[in-house]
C-alpha cells in the first residue's frame, strides 16, 4: 500500500464516506519514508517493530524479576501509570492531531475521584478506579467542547485554562482538603488475588491497565474509527464533506484520552497514598507531552518509551527531584527542535534508510 | 467609597503590571505567531536580576535599567536559539516555551533561593488624598507602566519600525518581499518584548515578595489580558488588564478572595468559547494594533 490514490479510490471516496475508511489507511497519509524501496522498507518495519513490540511486553513484564531495589520498582510504577496517562494525550495529538493540554486536569480529576471514594466512601480500590475512569469519561466529553470552536493556540490555551482551573477548584475544596493534600488512610487490600500492597503486585496491576490500554489505542488506530480521526486531522474540511462528522470523532478520542487519564489518576494515588493538586499543573503539563514527543507521536509504544525515559533518566544521572523538571524542560526542547519524530520514528527511519542502501548496495554488487 | 477608591487604586497598580505582561506576550504572538507560555518566567527571572542587583547596594533605577538590559539580552538569545527554529511550527513553539518553564524556575531556584525575597523600594511616601492611602511606590508602577505603553503605543503607530511591525503582523511574506529584514523585525520584538516584560518583574519585586513560583501564576493574568484584548491587540490588552485587575481586586475584596483565580480563568475560558479572537478586536482587524 502507498500513498499514492488511483481514480478509482477517489471515485468510491466521492461515492460514500465508508470508502475512506477502507481504502486510505491512517499510517500511509502521513508516514510516508523516503526512498525508492519504500515497500520493502515497510515491510522490514512491520517485523522488526513485531520484534520489538514482542521484546517490550516481555521486557515489561519482567522488570520487576530484574529490577530489584524498591526505589527503581517503584519508579517502575510511576512510568507505567505516567505511561497510561500520556497514552491518552498520545492518542488525542497523534490520531486527532489536536494536543490535549486538559489531559494533566483530567489526570487530576481521576486521581482525586479515586481518592475520595476511597477515603471518604470507603469503596475498594477496584471500584474507586471504575469511579475514576466514569469521571475521566465525563471530563474528557466535556473537554471535547473547546475543540469545536478553537483551533490551534486558542485550543492548546483552552486546554491548559483548563487544567489550571481543575488544579484551583482542587485547591480550595474542603473535600480534597486544599492545598494540605489527601492522605489515604484505608488499607488497600488485594484484586483478584494480588495484594495491592505488595510493590511488585501494584505493578502488575498497573501493568495490566497499560496493556489494556494499549489495546485499546492498536484497536482504535487500526479500526475505522482510527481513520476517521486521520481523516478529521488532515482536514476537517475533506473529513466533513466525506460525511464523517469531526465533532463525533473529537468527542470520541478526547473521551476515551480522558478514561486513560481518570485510570491513570486512580493508579497514581493509590501507588502514592498522598495526593496535591500541584501534582497536576505545569510540571505535569510539560512532562506529558514531553513522554508522548520523546517516543514518537503516533505509535502506541512511544509513551512507553517515553514515560520510563523520563522517570529513569534523572536516576541515571543522578538529579535530585526538583532538577529533574528542569531536565524534562531541556530534554523536551532538544526533542522538539533535533528528533522531532521522536526515539521510535527516528529509529524506524535509521533503519528504513540503512536497509535501503543495503538493498541498493547489494543491487549495485550484483549488477 | 473611599474603600472602594483604595481598591481601585491598588489594583490599578496591579493592572499596570498585567499590562505590560499581557502586551509583551500580544506583541511577540503579533508578529512570530508563537505563544510563549514562560513569559511569566521571564517576569520572574527579570524581578530576580532587579532584586539581586539593587540589593548591592546601587540605585533601583540603574538596577532595573540592568535587569531591562540583561533581559533583553536573553530575548535576543530565545529567538535566535530557539523560537527561530520554529518559526513555520508554531505549535512546537508553544511546546519548546512549555519546556522553558521549568529550566527558569529551577535555574532561580539554584543561583538564588526559594524562600520569598522583598526589596525596599525607592520611594517610601504615602499621600493621603480624601481617605485613600497613595503609595508613591505604586504611583511610580502605574506611571512607569503608562508611560512605556504610551511610548509603545507610539513607536506602533508613527514611526518606520511601527509600520513594518504592524505590516509583518499582517503578511510576514509580503513585508519582506517589500524590502523590510523581517528576520530583524522578529529580533526586535523579541528585544522590546522582553524589555517590556522586564520592567513589570523589576516593578513587581519592589510592591509583593518574590518566589521562583510566581511566574506560573501570573502568566494566567497575562494570558488573561492577551485573549481578552484579542491575541495581537495592544490597546485591547491594557484595557483587558485594567478589567482583570479591578475585577479581581473588588472580587477579592466582597466574594470569597480564594476563588478569584478561579473566576479570571473562567471568565478567559467563556471569552475564548463566545469570542475567540478578543473582545476588541474586530474578526479583520489588523493583526497588531
Amino acid at each position: 500500500m502507498t500513498h499514492r490514490r488511483s481514480t478509482d479510490d477517489i471515485g468510491g471516496l466521492t461515492n460514500t464516506g465508508r470508502a475512506l475508511d477502507d481504502k486510505v489507511p491512517d499510517r500511509n497519509l502521513t508516514v510516508a519514508e523516503d526512498g525508492s524501496d519504500r515497500a520493502s522498507a515497510r515491510q522490514t518495519g512491520v517485523w522488526l517493530g513485531g520484534i520489538g513490540g514482542s521484546a517490550g511486553i516481555v521486557a515489561l513484564v519482567v522488570l520487576p524479576l530484574i529490577v530489584t531495589s524498591a526505589e527503581n520498582r517503584s519508579l517502575a510504577t510511576t512510568a507505567v501509570i505516567y505511561a497510561i496517562v500520556a497514552l491518552g494525550l498520545g492518542m488525542t495529538y497523534g490520531r486527532l492531531g489536536l494536543l490535549a493540554m486538559s489531559q494533566p486536569g483530567i489526570w487530576g480529576v481521576g486521581a482525586y475521584t479515586a481518592a475520595v471514594l476511597m477515603q471518604s466512601c470507603g469503596l475498594t480500590f477496584a471500584e474507586a478506579t471504575l469511579g475514576a475512569v466514569a469521571a475521566g469519561l465525563i471530563a474528557g466529553c466535556v473537554s471535547a467542547l473547546p475543540a469545536f470552536r478553537l483551533s490551534g493556540h486558542y485550543l492548546l490555551i483552552a486546554g491548559f485554562i483548563l487544567t489550571a482551573l481543575l488544579v484551583d477548584v482542587e485547591g480550595n475544596l474542603s473535600i480534597t482538603d486544599g492545598q494540605n493534600g489527601l492522605v489515604l488512610t484505608n488499607p488497600l487490600g488485594s484484586l483478584a488475588g494480588i495484594k495491592l500492597s505488595s510493590q511488585t503486585g501494584f505493578y502488575y496491576v498497573a501493568l495490566f491497565v497499560l496493556f489494556v490500554g494499549m489495546v485499546v489505542d492498536m484497536a482504535v488506530t487500526r479500526s475505522r474509527l482510527g481513520r476517521k480521526f486521520g481523516a478529521v486531522r488532515e482536514s476537517r474540511l475533506l473529513a466533513a464533506s466525506l460525511g464523517i462528522s469531526a465533532r463525533a470523532s473529537i468527542v470520541t478520542c478526547y473521551t476515551i484520552a480522558g478514561a486513560f487519564a481518570g485510570a491513570g489518576g486512580a493508579l497514581f494515588v493509590a501507588s502514592l497514598q498522598f495526593v496535591v493538586p500541584d501534582e497536576f499543573g505545569i510540571n505535569a503539563a510539560v512532562m506529558l507531552p514531553l513522554i508522548v514527543m520523546i517516543g514518537g507521536v503516533r505509535r502506541t509504544w512511544g509513551p512507553v518509551l517515553g514515560a520510563f525515559v523520563v522517570v529513569f533518566l534523572p536516576q541515571f544521572i543522578h538529579l535530585q527531584p526538583y532538577q529533574a523538571t528542569a531536565a524534562n524542560g531541556v530534554l523536551l526542547i532538544v526533542i522538539i527542535l533535533l528528533l522531532p519524530e521522536g526515539l521510535l520514528g527516528g529509529l524506524s527511519r535509521l533503519i528504513a534508510r540503512t536497509r535501503v542502501t543495503w538493498t541498493t548496495t547489494r543491487a549495485g554488487a550484483n549488477g | 467609597v473611599a474603600g472602594n477608591l483604595q481598591i481601585a487604586f491598588d489594583s490599578l497598580g496591579v493592572a499596570s503590571v498585567y499590562a505590560l505582561l499581557g502586551v509583551s506576550i500580544t506583541l511577540i504572538f503579533g508578529l512570530t505567531g508563537i505563544v510563549n507560555f514562560a513569559q511569566g518566567q521571564f517576569m520572574m527571572l527579570a524581578a530576580y536580576i532587579v532584586w539581586a542587583l539593587a540589593s548591592t547596594g546601587i540605585n533601583f533605577f540603574a538596577a532595573l535599567a540592568l535587569g531591562v538590559i540583561a533581559m533583553v539580552a536573553l530575548g535576543i538569545i530565545a529567538d535566535q536559539g530557539l523560537f527561530r527554529f520554529t518559526l513555520r511550527r508554531p505549535i512546537s513553539g508553544f511546546i519548546v516555551s512549555l519546556g522553558l518553564i521549568p529550566i527558569i524556575t529551577v535555574a532561580v531556584e539554584e543561583f538564588w533561593t526559594d524562600n520569598p525575597l522583598t526589596l525596599v523600594p525607592p520611594f517610601t511616601t504615602v499621600w493621603h488624598v480624601g481617605g485613600v492611602s497613595i503609595v508613591s511606590e505604586r504611583l511610580l508602577e502605574i506611571g512607569m507602566s503608562a508611560a512605556i505603553l504610551l511610548a509603545l503605543a507610539v513607536v506602533l503607530r508613527w514611526t518606520h519600525l511601527g509600520r513594518a511591525l504592524r505590516a509583518a503582523a499582517e503578511d510576514r511574506e509580503m513585508t519582506g518581499m517589500l524590502g523590510v529584514n523581517t528576520g530583524r523585525l522578529i529580533t526586535v520584538t523579541w528585544a522590546i518584548g522582553s524589555a517590556v516584560v522586564a520592567v513589570a518583574g523589576g516593578l513587581w519585586v519592589t510592591l509583593y515578595p518574590i518566589q521562583p513560583e510566581f511566574g506560573q501564576t501570573y502568566i494566567f493574568y497575562g494570558f488573561a489580558a492577551a485573549l481578552i484584548g484579542g491575541l495581537g491587540s495592544v490597546g485591547g490588552a491594557v484595557i483587558a488588564a485594567i478589567v482583570t485587575a479591578e475585577a479581581e481586586g473588588f472580587l477579592g475584596r466582597y466574594v470569597a478572595s480564594t476563588w478569584t483565580d478561579a473566576y479570571v480563568l473562567g471568565l478567559m475560558m467563556l471569552i475564548l468559547m463566545i469570542r475567540p479572537t478578543g473582545i476588541f478586536k474586530g474578526a479583520t482587524g489588523s493583526a497588531l494594533t
